[in-house]
């Protein structure tokens, strides 16, 4: 059964993280993930039975079996999201380069006195 | 030395205002000569100097071409991209052609390229290294290109030879709608992808590419492949887009 819900959920991960943007519901989507982290990491060391009660329902051995699942999961999204805001912190610098560049490139080409031919 | 209107045209035909967008990255010991080769035909070079630590920006400018200087070093993708809006800005140019920094590519195949584009009234010519048997490179490196083109020419309105030539000419309106967003390698592909839309009148042209030593110390590792078909497939998930 577990197979059943891992694969999924790890296309899942991927394809929501890669999606995600820096949308305002794409960071909330990643603050909601961290903070469940959190919350379900608590719970599940004040409370191991229940994580050991999940890990039957969904055919697992062990309840430690289980989190680890879970957090592979949750670290595949995590990485997925960063690297995607990363590649648009990465395109924005390059846009705000290519204007420092032309710029530049036009204040030379005026003081030169070789007049930028515009169309 | 100027670089813009009117200058010798040694080649007697009246060769219509191209452009030609050269990225650059630390190449200053070949530059100069492939700029001036360039600029005795009377093409206006935009040469962009994609951060380079060596001199290639002075070399740029001793060798007469507009020189657009990135602040930070970009890749060959944001480079392009930069030298396109600087053509259609600094420039009246009819053609916006691109050709590689490191000597690989001959200014005789960009000449009949442009009249190419003339005579036949195409929208885009894409040099092509597989039209004839000149170019001489490596077994291992045909199989790629030829595997890459494959797969590019699948679901594209153009079937190409060579999905991967450095040596491309536009129009003024095809440049004007050129948007590249990967500033790295991967961008060949995706500029290929842009110039071959079925609203385009596409042309090849065969080149002569020559592989120097130098231009192979210089050229992408074939690790580098890996790193492109990652940007590619990470954007097609994320856009649900070919585009």
């Amino acid at each position: 059964m577990i197979k059943f819900l891992l694969v999924p959920a790890v296309a899942l991960a991927v394809v929501l993280s890669l999606r995600s943007r820096a949308s305002l519901r794409g960071q909330a989507r990643r603050k909601l993930v961290a903070g469940l982290t959190v919350v379900v990491g608590v719970f599940a060391v004040i409370f191991p039975d229940i994580l050991q009660a999940i890990a039957d329902v969904v055919g697992v051995d062990r309840g430690t079996d289980f989190l680890v699942y879970v957090l592979a999961i949750v670290i595949i999204y995590l990485v997925g999201s960063t690297s995607v805001r990363f590649r648009e912190q990465e395109s924005r610098l390059t846009r705000l380069s290519r204007q420092v560049a032309l710029a530049e490139a036009e204040a030379r080409l005026v003081a030169q006195g070789r007049q930028p031919g515009r169309p | 030395m100027s670089t813009h209107g009117v200058s010798a045209q040694p080649l007697g035909g009246d060769l219509p205002e191209t452009a030609v967008v050269m990225p650059v990255y630390n190449e200053a010991t070949v530059v100069r000569g492939v700029i001036e080769d360039l600029v005795g035909l009377g093409l206006t070079v935009i040469a962009v100097d994609d951060g380079s630590s060596d001199s290639s920006a002075a070399e740029i400018d001793a060798a007469g071409a507009i020189r657009v200087s990135h602040p930070i070093n970009l890749g060959q993708g944001g480079a392009l991209q930069t030298g396109v809006e600087a053509a259609l800005r600094f420039t009246g140019a009819k053609y916006v052609a691109t050709f590689d920094a490191d000597g690989q590519h001959q200014s005789a195949d960009l000449v009949g390229m442009i009249s190419k584009a003339e005579e036949g009234g195409y929208d885009v010519v894409l040099g092509s290294r597989f039209l004839d048997g000149k170019t001489e490179m490596s077994g291992l490196r045909r199989l790629i290109l030829k595997t890459a083109t494959k797969v590019f020419n699948r679901g594209s309105a153009h079937k190409l030879t060579d999905a991967h030539n450095g040596l491309r000419l536009v129009t003024r309106d095809v440049a004007a709608r050129i948007n590249l967003v990967f500033a790295g390698m991967a961008h060949a592909s995706e500029l290929e992808q842009e110039l071959t839309q079925s609203i385009y009148r596409v042309a090849e042209y065969p080149v002569h590419v020559l592989y120097t030593e130098y231009s192979r110390s210089k050229g992408q590792p074939l690790l580098n492949s890996v790193n492109i078909l990652g940007d590619i497939l990470a954007h097609r998930v994320g856009t649900w887009s070919r585009a």
